[in-house]
């Protein structure tokens, strides 16, 4: 597409969004209104690192939450109650307020059919959708699309400057990223100093980057005053994410735009120093939250129509480990969001935290299927044939019924 | 996999990094680089589409006539809307030709990834340093790429005396060192308009490409120098041998000249043909060129022991270039330290495409974006020194923060396409620290294992 024949609301949207590039804005993702097999919306949150579910949507309930944990459960000051036995980390405030407006589920004690702890194979399956890694060499949201039949109409869109393996397959999708970017994350930076140990120029060096930005920070005025500036490219940066999720609602609601996204959350691999109320996981939820609330603003009255799945690889461990933080594990938690979902509920067979509830002995069990949720949006919210995508999109999974309810009818 | 350390230091300090696969079919490493040093590779990995000399200053030439035409129009007829026009015009002219430059930019780049001759293509950058032409003098940037295809890369395996003729006979090299406009003081042209000498080509031509600063010359052989130099000048009306260089003998300083203690009777363009042959043969050119090549390709301090050698490779071949690499790879220094330099920013993002097959999976913008980011934009240097070979000019603060920006990019593009563990194995394996290691191995997702891949020292070094 040229720019010329970009349509207004797109190029009205570029002007007031300055950090995007008109190159990669506006690559191929407009769509023939006509072609558009269905007016609903959806988006697939990945959230890569594996969550720590515990403390998302912490079962304050269980009599074993805090003593299990030790030491890192959330105090009841840290989150909101979403009922009587979940709650919801203070920093997820948009959620927790979709939830009291029916239009949010938690799912907890959910996982993919994955068993091992890699985190490239768990996220190879959350979005091959196959039960174990390498099986199917395409996402189930492509194999999804195929099943509405070939169209010169671009449906899915990638949030971000590749196309995650969940998106990719024989459909073509459009590709659209804020192109800035800022400091690496905390996590980043902290990977990255424990790598440069042994190499004194680039330890050093690293060390004098982060100081001389912790300076231009409080010289302008607070941490976020750079990042308002345009710490474009990382959505673990909640202005960021705030940006491009606005930005990713404007695109959806546009008549000719794509009818289905993927966006990317890096940084939930908390293996040490995670915090409860504060830390890494409450910075990354933040941030989530963030996108949550500027996603639902900017689709306006497409919001009614639209279903925000978002889930991790696997989750981490009960116990907190020796670094004050937990390591790879199992379930986790997971969130269906917008106007189309039934909502207001905390869906989960709860397995309990007891010494003799834990998957191993380590991890919270899985009793849901992420695949369950996934069918359950495919089939009620997007129209598929539930044969189709038992037989396309995840197969071998005829005998996991989609959930039900979790669609409003 | 077979990789084992020669082969790594053959591919990331003699080549341009490993591309996946590398290590596995490379297995005599010095033969493999020496295989590289065949003339074939100056023709069969250049890249494609660009003009030559000839095109690109006829294409100014058209240009500037139709800009001259243009604002004598506006100007007898005193109309403004016709000036504004012409405004308006060459600022779309200005806008497409730097689009073009960016074009063969990025083309060039390209090439040189691909290329199966990675070692070929590190000469000819060494080399197009060596006799660096910017654009940060505002000179017309569609002659650097014909510049390097023309005046470089044919001569990178031959005579350096050659090398360094072509180079300064370049209308890139007479027009960014000012020696299109020096003048014999004396000359017809000079007299005529009260003008004279530049000493800049000269003075940089000793300094810079040849003998080097300790050549052992005085401000009278510049001086002499440049008398010699003058009328070598740009071939704007096609009126020369087809090669872009013209000497224009009203320009040229009549009578002697003493240059390095030899005698130069009146004799034209031959006086700088015959200081060209002299320069290129003098033995301080020898050690100078030898010390630059080892701090290229081996050390920020060059071991003395090693440039001797290179040096006395020089001279016992009386300049003959192939024999100095092939001195240069079967020096045991050659071997040893696998890690010694940091990469530039050029180096690292070649390397970068190497690695991740991304070569022509980015558009042109891609390509030159990111070595702007890092402070290496393509024909920028900012002295005719060239771009620096030294580590330290090379990090700071800022820069660290790019090169991982950079490969937070990279990390980006290649999640969906990659194991990080075999792209580690496959591009640093040979060397990666434990903590390179693990860092990779447990990161939390594909993406942040490849930005700390190629974070990591063992990537951003050479």
């Amino acid at each position: 597409m040229t720019h010329n024949d970009t349509p207004v609301t797109r190029r009205r949207l570029l002007q007031g969004f300055g950090a995007l590039t008109a190159g990669t804005m506006f690559s191929g993702i407009r769509v023939a209104f006509a072609s558009a097999p269905v007016d609903t919306r959806f988006i697939f949150v990945i959230l890569r690192g594996a969550m720590d579910g515990l403390n998302v949507i912490p079962p304050y309930g269980d009599s074993n939450y805090t003593e299990a944990r030790n030491g890192l459960a959330l105090k009841p000051a840290d989150y909101a109650p979403l009922d009587t036995f979940y709650g919801a980390h203070n920093n997820l405030a948009n959620f927790a307020a979709m939830f009291r407006a029916k239009e949010a589920i938690a799912l907890q004690a959910a996982a993919t059919p994955y068993r091992l702890r890699s985190h490239f194979d768990g996220q190879n399956v959350l979005e091959s959708g196959g039960l174990a890694p390498h099986e199917l060499p395409t996402g189930w949201l492509n194999r999804a699309l195929a099943l509405y039949g070939a169209r010169d109409a671009k449906l899915g869109l990638a949030v971000g400057e590749t196309i995650p393996l969940s998106l990719q397959g024989k459909v073509e999708v459009a590709t659209w990223a804020p192109d800035v970017f800022g400091m690496p994350s905390d996590t980043m930076l902290i990977l990255l100093d424990k790598m440069y140990n042994k190499d004194r120029l680039f330890e050093q060096t690293l060390k004098e980057a982060v100081n001389v930005h912790t300076i231009a920070d409080q010289a302008l005025g607070g941490p976020d005053a750079m990042k308002k500036m345009g710490n474009g490219g990382n959505l673990q940066n909640k202005v960021a994410m705030q940006k491009t999720a606005e930005a990713v609602g404007k695109i959806l609601s546009d008549p000719q735009g794509p009818r289905i996204a993927t966006m990317e959350i890096n940084g939930w691999d908390t293996h040490f120093q995670q915090g409860t109320d504060k830390g890494p996981l409450a910075n990354n939820l933040a941030a989530l939250d963030a996108g949550f609330g500027a996603l639902k603003e900017s689709l306006g009255a497409h919001w009614q129509n639209t279903v925000i799945f978002a889930a991790t690889e696997f989750g981490r461990t009960v116990r907190q480990n020796g670094t004050a933080g937990t390591d790879h594990g199992t379930a986790s938690c997971a969130f269906l969001l917008g106007g189309a979902v039934d909502g207001g509920r905390v869906v989960a067979a709860w397995p309990g935290l007891g010494g003799n509830n834990l998957y191993q002995n380590r991890d919270l069990a899985p009793t849901t299927d992420l695949r369950q949720v996934a069918k359950a949006v495919l089939v009620e919210h997007l129209h598929l044939e539930r044969a189709g995508v038992e037989k396309h999109v995840f197969p071998a999974s005829a005998d996991l019924r989609p959930l039900e309810g979790l669609i409003r009818a | 996999m077979t990789a084992n350390k020669p082969t790594f230091i053959a591919v990331t300090r003699f080549g341009l990094g490993a591309a996946p696969g590398d290590f596995d079919t490379i297995d005599k490493p010095r033969q493999w680089l020496a295989s590289q040093l065949d003339p074939r590779y100056v023709q069969s990995a250049a890249p494609q589409n660009i003009p030559t000399t000839m095109e690109a200053l006829q294409q100014m030439r058209t240009n500037n006539m139709m800009m001259r035409q243009s604002r004598m129009m506006a100007k007898a007829t005193g109309n403004a809307e016709m000036e504004a026009q012409l405004a308006d015009k060459i600022k779309a002219k200005n806008k497409e030709k730097q689009q073009r430059v960016v074009g063969q930019d990025a083309a060039m780049i390209r090439a040189a990834a691909v290329s199966p001759a990675p070692f070929f293509e590190r000469l000819v950058r060494f080399w197009t340093n060596h006799f660096t032409v910017s654009v940060t003098k505002g000179q017309d940037a569609t002659l650097i790429a014909p510049y390097v295809q023309e005046a470089i890369r044919p001569h990178v395996l031959g005579n350096f005396h050659d090398l360094l003729r072509a180079a300064t006979r370049h209308p890139a090299m007479e027009i960014y060192l000012d020696n299109q406009i020096s003048m014999g003081p004396h000359s017809r042209a000079g007299l005529r308009q009260r003008k004279g000498l530049n000493e800049n080509l000269a003075r940089e031509t000793m300094e810079l490409h040849s003998i080097g600063v300790d050549g052992g010359y005085t401000q009278t052989d510049v001086t002499e120098f440049s008398e010699i130099l003058t009328g070598w000048t740009v071939d704007r009306d096609n009126k020369g041998d087809g090669s872009g260089f013209f000497f224009n003998p009203n320009m040229h300083e009549p009578g002697d000249k003493t240059f390095l203690g030899e005698i130069y009777h009146d004799n034209g363009v031959h006086e700088g043909e015959h200081a060209l042959q002299v320069l290129a043969h003098h033995p301080a050119t020898g050690k100078f060129l030898a010390t630059k090549l080892v701090r290229h390709f081996i050390a920020d301090d060059p071991p003395p022991a090693a440039v001797a050698h290179l040096a006395q490779a020089y001279n016992a071949h009386h300049g003959n270039l192939t024999p100095v690499y092939r001195a240069l790879i079967n020096m045991k220094e050659a071997w040893e330290h696998p890690l010694a330099k940091l990469k530039t920013p050029d180096e690292l993002f070649l390397s970068l495409l190497r690695a991740g097959g991304l070569t022509h999976k980015l558009k042109d913008n891609q390509i030159i974006g990111p070595l702007r980011m890092l402070g290496q934009m393509p024909f920028s240097a900012p002295s005719p020194a060239g771009w620096s070979d030294k580590s330290a000019d090379w990090m700071s603060a800022q820069a660290l923060l790019q090169r991982i920006n950079i490969a937070r990019l990279a990390g980006r593009l290649l999640s969906t396409q990659f194991n990080p563990s075999y792209l580690m194995e496959n591009t640093i394996g040979p060397v990666a620290s434990n903590e390179t290691r693990r860092a990779v191995l447990n990161a939390g997702s594909v993406e942040e294992a490849i930005t700390l891949l190629f974070s990591s020292p063992e990537f951003q070094r050479r």
